[in-house]
C-alpha cells in the first residue's frame, strides 16, 4: 500500500509541474573505497547456483569488475550437510551438491584475498502462490505509454505475518529485467486474505498469444528489504527524491581487516504459473 | 545529564541576572513617572475602507514619545498634562498630525488617507519613521503587501511565501518545495500564524503556491529569530499574516483572473463604522486545459485548489471589539477514474478586544484548526484502498498589554492548546480489495504556556525588551496502548524494548522547557541603531519528512516517551541604519544559533503507516550561523532592494557520517537576490528579480556493481557528500494600468510576466539511473522543477 500511495503522489506531481525537466549532465564523482560483492541465490529449482564474488567499480564509467579468485568458499545448512564450492569462471562459485529445502538455514562462509566474510539466510515459504490471471486490454494514455494487455494476478496469501516474495516475469523465455518489471509484496497489510486482481507493474504491456512464465520467489524480511532498497534507488528522482541508500546487505565481515562488503546471499521458494494471453 | 556546550555554564546565571538588573531599572522608570500624566489612546483606520492599520507610528511631539499600533491598530501613550501635536505616520499614507489638549485620558481615533494616486504607482511610499529602526528586535522584516503584489510571481500569481524567499536570511529548498527556511531552520521550524491560527501545510499545488489569497491579507511581519516572548512553539520564526477585517464605509469588490487561477474579494459594511465582512476566494482552473487532450484518463482529471475567507466584525462598544474569521483551503486531485487526493486547512477563530482602561488592553482568542488529507485508490482489483489523516487543534489565548508609562509596556498572558492527532486511518474499498483495516493509534497532546514580556526605554539612546516564556507539553494516551522504547545501532533501524501500559486519558509524558528571550538596541543617532538579542525556543511538533520536497501526506507527531522537544538558542547581533527621510535603509546582521535534538531518518526508513516509526528516527544536534545584509530603496520611481546572506547550515546526527557535521540539505553557502520595481510611467511598472544562489547538497555513490543484471548504486554512506550547481533566476513583470480619473471607483489592471526568464534549468535535485538507451551504462541526471521560461498574464480589477 505505501508504494502506491508514494507513486500516486509522484504520479500527481508529473501532472502538474508540466514545466519540470530531466536532461542528463556530466558530473565528477569522488573516487571511494572499493568494496567485495556477494552475489548469490539458491533456491528450490533444479540447479546449479551460483555465488559470484567480485569487486565494485566506479560508478559512472561501463563497468569492468575485478573478480575475486581462489576463494575458499563453503556453503553448508543446519540439516548437517556442508559443501566446499567449485570456481567454475574466474570469481564464479558452482553450488553442486546442496539443495534449496524449505524451512532450512543456509550459512554461506567466505576467505579470500579481500577478507573473510559470512551470510546467513533462511529459506521461507511461499506464501502467496498465483492461482490464476487475467488481462485487460488498455489503449495507449497518459497512464499507459502503450497499448496492450495488462496482466492482474490472483491468488490467497497463506496466513502469518512476515511473508514476502517478489514476482518474477518471463515472456515468450525471456526474463524481464526492466526496474519497472521489479515486484515486489509483502503481507503487512493483507495477511491471510485472497488476493483479487492485483496488478504488477510491467515496463510493456503484454500482446496476444504472449507465452507468460509467472515466477513467485519467497523472499525473507531482509531480503525483500534488499530488493525494495535496490528498487527504490531505480526509481529514485523527481520532487520527492530520498537520500541515496545503500542496499542492506546480509554479509558480515569476520574480521577488521577485511574490505567492506555489500551485496547478498539469499535463499527462496519458487512456485511458477504458466499463461498464455488471450 | 545533557550537555550543553556553545554557551558557557555561566552564561544563564547571567542572563538571569541581566533580567533581575532590567527588572530594577524598569522599576526606577515606574518610579519616575510621578507627576501627574494623562493616557492617549485610540484606533488608527485607513480613512476610505476603516481597515485598521497595524504598526502605525503615534507620535507626542512635544513629549517625544512614539507609540506604534498593535495588531488590531489600537495604540497606547501616556503623557504628563498639556497641549501637544499628535503626529501619525504610516507607509504609504499622508503623515497626519492634531493638536490636542490632555488635561484627562482621551480617546482619538484616527483615519489615515492613501498618499495621492501619482505616488501610489511606487511601491512603498516614506514611511519616515523606519520600523526596523523604531523596533527593538532584529531580524523583523515587514513586506508591504504592494511588494508582495508587484514582485514577478510564477503564473502570474502574487505570492507571500516566495517574496519572503527573496529576503536575506531566507532560503528554499527550490521551485515546488513548500515553506521555506529561516537561518538554518526546516520547513516545520516556522509558525505560521493566520489571524492567530496556526497553518500546518502553507502549500497549494504540493508546494508551489502558498494559501494566503493576497489580496485579503492585510499585514504581514516576518521575524527570522529572537522572537519576543508571546511567541512560541516553533524554533526558527515566525510569520504573522493578518487578513483584512472588511471596508466598514462602503461595498466594494476587486479581484483578478489569471493563467492558472482567479480571484474575488467582497467587502463591505454590515452597520457603518461599526461593524463589517469581507469574504474573500480563489480556485485554480489549470486542470481544465486536460479535457482539450483527447485522452481518456486526462479527460477524468482534476487537479485545482480554492480558498475561501471570511470574516466579520463587530463594534459591540467602545472598549469592545468582536472578530470572527473563518478560513477553508483545499486542494483536490483526481487522476482518471481511480486515484483520488485532496488536503486542506480549516480555521476559524473569534477574538475579543477589550480595552479596560487608557493604558490596559486585551486579546482573547479562541481558535479551531484543522488539517486533514485523505487518499483513495478505487478500482476493481485488490489495491482499491481509502486512507484518512488529521490533525485538530483547539486553542485558547489570553494576552493583555499594559502601556505602563512611555517608557515602558508588558504584554503578558498565556495559551492552552489541545492537539489531536491521527495519523492515519486506512481502510480497503469494494469488494475486491485484498487490504486489511490498518489504524494508526491516534495521539493527544496538551501544549500549556504562560509569557512575560517587558519593552523598556533606558534614557534616551537604550532599548531592552526581555521576556521569559514558560512552555509545557503534556502527552496523553488517547486509548489503551502498550509503547515502546527503542534500542539498536547507531543508524540503523531501533527495535522496540521495554513495553509500557499505558491506559486511556493517562499522561505518558510531561516536557516543560522555560524560553529566556533578550532584545537590546542602542541609538548611536537618529538613523542608525546596534541591536543584539538571545532566544531560546522550544518546539514539541515535529514534522515527519525524508524526502527533498516535503509532500501533503507528510505526517506531524507531537513530542512522545522517545521524541524530545527541539530547542534552540540563538545569539544574534546587528546594525541598522535608515535615512532621515527613510528612502535608503540598510543593515547588517549576525546569527549563531545551535539546534537540539534535531530529528533525521535512517536510510530506507518507513515513514508511512509505520507503528514503530520512532525505531526509524535518528536524532543529534544542529548548528547555523551567518551573516545577512540588506540596502533597502523606500520609495521613488525605481526601489526595491538587495540581499545577500554568507551561511552555513550543518547537522551532527547520532550514525550518519561518522557523527560529524555534515551540511543541511537546504546548505546554501551564498545567496543573493535582487528585485527592482521602476515606475516608468504613472501607469505602467516595470519589477524583476534575480536570485543566485550556492547549490543545495545531495547524496550520490562512488560505485556500482550489478545484481541479477540490475545496476546497484553503493556510496560512502555519508549524506549530503555531492554539491549541485549554482542556482539562479531572473523573472520580470510589467503592469499596464487602466486611466484612473479622480472619481471613478472602477480601476484595472494587466500584469504580464515570465518567471525563469533565462530559461534556465536550475538542479532540484541529482540522480542516477541506468542508461535506457546504452544497455549497461548509468548516468548523472539533472532534475528541474521549472526547466524553462515560463510566461502569465493576469488581469485584476478593483470597484
Amino acid at each position: 500500500m505505501k508504494n502506491y500511495i508514494f507513486s500516486v503522489i509522484v504520479l500527481l506531481s508529473g501532472v502538474l509541474f508540466f514545466s519540470s525537466c530531466e536532461d542528463v549532465i556530466e558530473v565528477e564523482l569522488e573516487k571511494g573505497e572499493e568494496a567485495l560483492v556477494v552475489e548469490g541465490w539458491l533456491t528450490t529449482k533444479t540447479g546449479p547456483h551460483y555465488v559470484n564474488l567480485y569487486k565494485t567499480a566506479p560508478y559512472l564509467k561501463t563497468p569492468e569488475y575485478p573478480a575475486i579468485e581462489n576463494a575458499s568458499v563453503t556453503l553448508s545448512d543446519d540439516a548437517g550437510n556442508a559443501e566446499l564450492l567449485k570456481e567454475v569462471a574466474p570469481g564464479k562459485y558452482e553450488v553442486a551438491t546442496i539443495k534449496g529445502v524449505v524451512g532450512r538455514t543456509y550459512t554461506l562462509s567466505i576467505n579470500s584475498t579481500a577478507g573473510s566474510y559470512e551470510a546467513v539466510t533462511k529459506l521461507q515459504r511461499l506464501s502467496w502462490p498465483i492461482d490464476s490471471v487475467t488481462y485487460e486490454f488498455k489503449e495507449k494514455s497518459a497512464m499507459n505509454d502503450d497499448a496492450g494487455y495488462y496482466p492482474a494476478v490472483y491468488g490467497r496469501e497463506a496466513s502469518g505475518a512476515g511473508d514476502f516474495c517478489r514476482l518474477k516475469i518471463v515472456k515468450n523465455g525471456s526474463l524481464l529485467q526492466s526496474h519497472d518489471d521489479l515486484n515486489l509484496f509483502s503481507d503487512q497489510f493483507v495477511d491471510g486474505n485472497y488476493i483479487t486482481a492485483a496488478k504488477p507493474s510491467i515496463k510493456d504491456p503484454f500482446q496476444k498469444d504472449d507465452q507468460i512464465t509467472y515466477e513467485m520467489w519467497s523472499l525473507t524480511e531482509d531480503a525483500y528489504r534488499f530488493w525494495s532498497d535496490l528498487k527504490s534507488q531505480l526509481k529514485n528522482g523527481g520532487l520527492y527524491a530520498v537520500p541515496l541508500n545503500n542496499t542492506r546487505t546480509n554479509v558480515t565481515k569476520k574480521s577488521a581487516a577485511s574490505l567492506n562488503v555489500t551485496g547478498y546471499f539469499g535463499a527462496s521458494e519458487v512456485v511458477e504459473f504458466h499463461d498464455q494471453v488471450k | 545529564m545533557e550537555r550543553y556546550s556553545f554557551l558557557p555554564k555561566t552564561f544563564f546565571s547571567r542572563t538571569l541576572r541581566l533580567l533581575v538588573l532590567a527588572l530594577l531599572f524598569a522599576g526606577a522608570a515606574f518610579a519616575q513617572s510621578n507627576e501627574r500624566t494623562v493616557s492617549l489612546t485610540g484606533y488608527v483606520k485607513d480613512k476610505s475602507t476603516g481597515e485598521t492599520l497595524i504598526g502605525a507610528v503615534v507620535s507626542v511631539k512635544e513629549a517625544k514619545v512614539n507609540s506604534s499600533t498593535n495588531a488590531y491598530g489600537f495604540f497606547s501613550a501616556t503623557v504628563p498634562q498639556g497641549s501637544y501635536t499628535v503626529a501619525v505616520r504610516y507607509i504609504g499614507y499622508e503623515t497626519i498630525e492634531k493638536t490636542v489638549t490632555l488635561n484627562e485620558d482621551l480617546v482619538l481615533n484616527l483615519a489615515m488617507s492613501e498618499t495621492n494616486t501619482q505616488m501610489k504607482e511606487v511601491v512603498v511610499t516614506s514611511d519616515k519613521t523606519n520600523r526596523s529602526l523604531q523596533s527593538t528586535q532584529s531580524g523583523v522584516v515587514t513586506v508591504p503587501m504592494k511588494a508582495v503584489k508587484q514582485v514577478p510571481a510564477l503564473l502570474g500569481e502574487a505570492d507571500v511565501v516566495r517574496t519572503i524567499q527573496l529576503l536575506p536570511g531566507v532560503t528554499t529548498i527550490g521551485e515546488g518545495a513548500p515553506g521555506f527556511n529561516v537561518r538554518g531552520g526546516g520547513v516545520d521550524h516556522n509558525l505560521i500564524l493566520l489571524d492567530e491560527a496556526p497553518v500546518y501545510n502553507g502549500s497549494h499545488l504540493l508546494g508551489f503556491f502558498s494559501v494566503f489569497n493576497p489580496d485579503a491579507v492585510k499585514d504581514l511581519t516576518l521575524m527570522k529569530g529572537g522572537m519576543p516572548a508571546r511567541f512560541g512553539g516553533r524554533l526558527s520564526s515566525l510569520l504573522d499574516v493578518r487578513m483584512k477585517e472588511g471596508n466598514d464605509k462602503t461595498y466594494s469588490a476587486s479581484g483578478g483572473i489569471g493563467t492558472v487561477a482567479s480571484r474575488l474579494l467582497v467587502e463591505g459594511p454590515i452597520k457603518k463604522e461599526s461593524s463589517s465582512f469581507i469574504v474573500a476566494g480563489r480556485r485554480s482552473y489549470a486542470d481544465m486545459f486536460f479535457g482539450l487532450f483527447n485522452d481518456s484518463t486526462l479527460n477524468d482529471t482534476r487537479v485545482y485548489f480554492y480558498d475561501l475567507s471570511a470574516k466579520v466584525n463587530f463594534k459591540i462598544s467602545e472598549t469592545d471589539r468582536l472578530y470572527v474569521s473563518n478560513y477553508a483551503g483545499r486542494d483536490v486531485n483526481k487522476i482518471g477514474d481511480d486515484v483520488n487526493m485532496n488536503w486542506g486547512n480549516r480555521t476559524t477563530t473569534v477574538r475579543w478586544n477589550h480595552i479596560y482602561n487608557s493604558r490596559l488592553f486585551s486579546n482573547t482568542s479562541a481558535v479551531y484548526s484543522d488539517y486533514d488529507y485523505m487518499m483513495g485508490m478505487s478500482g476493481e482489483d485488490a489495491n482499491s484502498f481509502e486512507w484518512k489523516a488529521s490533525i485538530v487543534d483547539l486553542s485558547l489565548k489570553a494576552g493583555w498589554s499594559w502601556y505602563v508609562n512611555p517608557s515602558n509596556t508588558i504584554h503578558f498572558g498565556g495559551d492552552a492548546i489541545r492537539h489531536q492527532f491521527r495519523p492515519g486511518k486506512a481502510r480497503p474499498l469494494g469488494s475486491t480489495s485484498a487490504f486489511n483495516e490498518i489504524y494508526m493509534p491516534e495521539q493527544l497532546a496538551y501544549d500549556y504556556a504562560a509569557y512575560w514580556d517587558h519593552e523598556a526605554k533606558l534614557g534616551k539612546r537604550f532599548n531592552l525588551q526581555y521576556g521569559l516564556r514558560y512552555s509545557g507539553f503534556q502527552v496523553v494516551s488517547a486509548s489503551d496502548q502498550t509503547l515502546f522504547e527503542y534500542a539498536g545501532d547507531a543508524g540503523k533501524r531501533k527495535l522496540p524494548v521495554n513495553p509500557t501500559e499505558y491506559g486511556k486519558g493517562e499522561t505518558i509524558k510531561w516536557y516543560h522547557n522555560i524560553e529566556p528571550r533578550l532584545a537590546v538596541k542602542y541609538d548611536l543617532t537618529a538613523t542608525s541603531a546596534i541591536k543584539a538579542g538571545y532566544s531560546r525556543t522550544a518546539q514539541n511538533l515535529h514534522y515527519v519528512s525524508n524526502t527533498a520536497a516535503a509532500t501533503p501526506l507528510d505526517i506531524w507527531v507531537p513530542s512522545s516517551l522517545n521524541i524530545k522537544p527541539e530547542l534552540a538558542d540563538e545569539i544574534s547581533a546587528g546594525y541598522f541604519y535608515a535615512q532621515r527621510d527613510n528612502i535608503w535603509e540598510a543593515s547588517a546582521e549576525l546569527y549563531y544559533r545551535e539546534m537540539k535534538n534535531q530529528i533525521d531518518f535512517i536510510s530506507g526508513a518507513e515513514l508511512l503507516l509505520n507503528r514503530n516509526l520512532e525505531g526509524d528516527m535518528l536524532f543529534g544536534d544542529g548548528r547555523a550561523y551567518g551573516a545577512e545584509f540588506m540596502v533597502r530603496k523606500n520609495s521613488g520611481r525605481l526601489n526595491g532592494w538587495v540581499g545577500y546572506t554568507l551561511s552555513r547550515t550543518e547537522r551532527k546526527i547520532g550514525g550518519l557520517n561518522n557523527n560529524e557535521y555534515f551540511a543541511a540539505k537546504y546548505d546554501k553557502t551564498h545567496a543573493l537576490s535582487l528585485v527592482g520595481m521602476y515606475a516608468v510611467k504613472p501607469r505602467t511598472l516595470l519589477s524583476a528579480s534575480f536570485s543566485l544562489s550556492t547549490g543545495t547538497p545531495v547524496t550520490v555513490p562512488h560505485s556500482r556493481f550489478d545484481f541479477e543484471g540490475f545496476p546497484v548504486q553503493y556510496g560512502n554512506g555519508a549524506r549530503n557528500n555531492f554539491r549541485q550547481e549554482a542556482y539562479h533566476r531572473l523573472d520580470l513583470s510589467a503592469t499596464f494600468r487602466g486611466k484612473n480619473p479622480p472619481g471613478r471607483r472602477y480601476q484595472s489592471e494587466f500584469v504580464v510576466s515570465v518567471y525563469n526568464a533565462l530559461n534556465r534549468k536550475n538542479p532540484y535535485t541529482t540522480y542516477f539511473r541506468p542508461d535506457e538507451e546504452a544497455g549497461n551504462k548509468t548516468e548523472a541526471v539533472r532534475y528541474s522543477v521549472i526547466g524553462m521560461a515560463v510566461p502569465a498574464v493576469t488581469w485584476n480589477f478593483k470597484f
